[in-house]
């Protein structure tokens, strides 16, 4: 069989007028059309019962309206936002988490018991990859290699150290592997003046 | 008496036409009629019934090739409708959605037929008219039922994509809506249809 001339199909999808074509296409068309001519005089009409039983059947089963709201609740909606609503709840959800992280993430802690003077700090770090984490600061000069923490046993990622600070406020920065300075981020943090940032910690007085 | 078909897929609008209030009380949008039946008024939906239920049988008919099974998938596909009609996202459109209910249970009834004649694996003829439909298959034109026997050959897409445009007069872009293809997409199962229609009759026009 031949394949479909191009005009043809065109008149046959409906998107040229049959003027268009020539008479042999024409024909041509028309004999495809004739058939569906004949079933389109075909009266078709719903037979008299149909309405009826449709009726009976509903009726029989009418929704209730608990069900109606039980189907709303387990039936998946499209819902619609702007590009601009999606960014906020992005932004939201992303700051409820960290929020979130911070508050359950350990942070450092301070002992209420003071001995020589100096209060007894538990600093904590999370760094699963790491081979090494120092934590360093003013006080103990900022020097690169600091106060080394030690890996916890349980396999968690945490690293831990116990210092002795004199009371008052601290500048602080974990030191990753011997290279990489990284601020405390369960504490509050300022700008060092060379564009990185250091964790500041207050030491309370506590008692002896 | 003799009379053209019913168009099926007139799709109402995104948004209400303008109307009279005449108009709003006498004969009331789709969206109305379901926006009442959702609120408790069953009985409402008797509007719904008597306004689509011929167009549906006509297009059931041809996809079918049975008056009774067309008359059995409209009963169920309003009862299914009427059931989750929570479930009709946007009720201007209600036409169109009752169109996929519909649409879907035909194929469904049309796949189970051919699975059960391929079970028997017989001579039953591909239809047991009843009484009834003798009478009304004696009448009926000869090329009409050539026409309905060669769309049973085809598959259930192309034959929806026929009916559709060459029965119920749709255009490309009222079947894009009702059958959620694009227009490329429905070109080409036209062009396959035509094919696979022209030599299903090829011999007997």
């Amino acid at each position: 069989m031949k394949p479909e001339h191009e005009r043809l199909s065109q008149y046959l999808n409906g998107e040229l007028p049959r003027e268009k074509l020539s008479p042999e296409l024409q024909a041509e068309a028309d004999g495809f059309l004739r058939p569906f001519e004949e079933a389109k005089r075909e009266r078709i009409t719903a037979p008299p019962w149909l309405g009826s039983a449709v009726m009976r059947r509903v009726r029989a089963a009418p929704r209730s309206r608990w069900r109606g709201v039980l189907d709303w609740l387990v039936t998946p909606k499209v819902v619609r936002l702007t590009p601009v609503t999606a960014v906020l709840v992005l932004a939201a959800g992303i700051t409820l988490g960290t929020v979130m992280w911070r508050r359950a993430a350990p942070g450092p802690e301070i002992a209420t018991e003071m001995q020589d003077g100096r209060v007894t700090t538990r600093f904590v770090f999370v760094a699963p990859e790491a081979s090494s984490v120092a934590v360093t600061g003013d006080f103990v000069g900022w020097r690169r290699d600091g106060i080394p923490l030690e890996r916890d046993p349980n396999g968690n990622g945490l690293w831990v150290a116990v210092v002795r600070l004199q009371p008052g406020v601290h500048q602080y920065a974990f030191v990753i592997d011997g290279t990489e300075w990284r601020p405390d981020p369960n504490a509050s943090q300022l700008d060092d003046g060379f564009g990185q940032k250091n964790s500041v910690l207050l030491v309370p007085p506590a008692r002896s | 008496m003799i009379l053209a078909a019913r168009r099926l897929p007139d799709v109402p609008p995104r948004s209400e036409p303008c109307r009279t209030l005449s108009d709003m009380v006498d004969n009331p949008s789709d969206a109305a009629v379901v926006a009442r039946v959702l609120d408790g008024d069953v009985e409402a939906f008797a509007l719904l019934v008597d306004r689509y239920q011929d167009e549906f049988i006509a297009y059931a008919k041809h996809m079918t090739g049975s008056g009774d099974e067309a008359a059995d998938i409209v009963q169920e596909s309003l009862v299914r409708a009427f059931r989750s009609l929570h479930r009709c996202g946007d009720p201007t459109r209600f036409k169109g959605w009752l169109f996929r209910i519909v649409s879907n249970q035909c194929k469904t009834h049309v796949t189970r037929r051919k699975r059960r004649k391929k079970d028997r694996l017989d001579d039953i003829p591909e239809e047991i008219p009843s009484s009834h439909e003798a009478d009304a298959v004696a009448r009926t034109n000869e090329l009409r039922g050539q026409l309905e026997t060669a769309l049973e050959q085809l598959p259930a897409d192309q034959r929806e994509a026929l009916v559709l445009k060459y029965i119920q007069e749709c255009s490309l872009v009222e079947m894009t809506d009702l059958l959620g293809a694009s227009t490329s997409a429905l070109k080409m199962r036209l062009k396959r249809g035509r094919e696979a229609l022209r030599m299903e009759l090829e011999g007997t026009l």
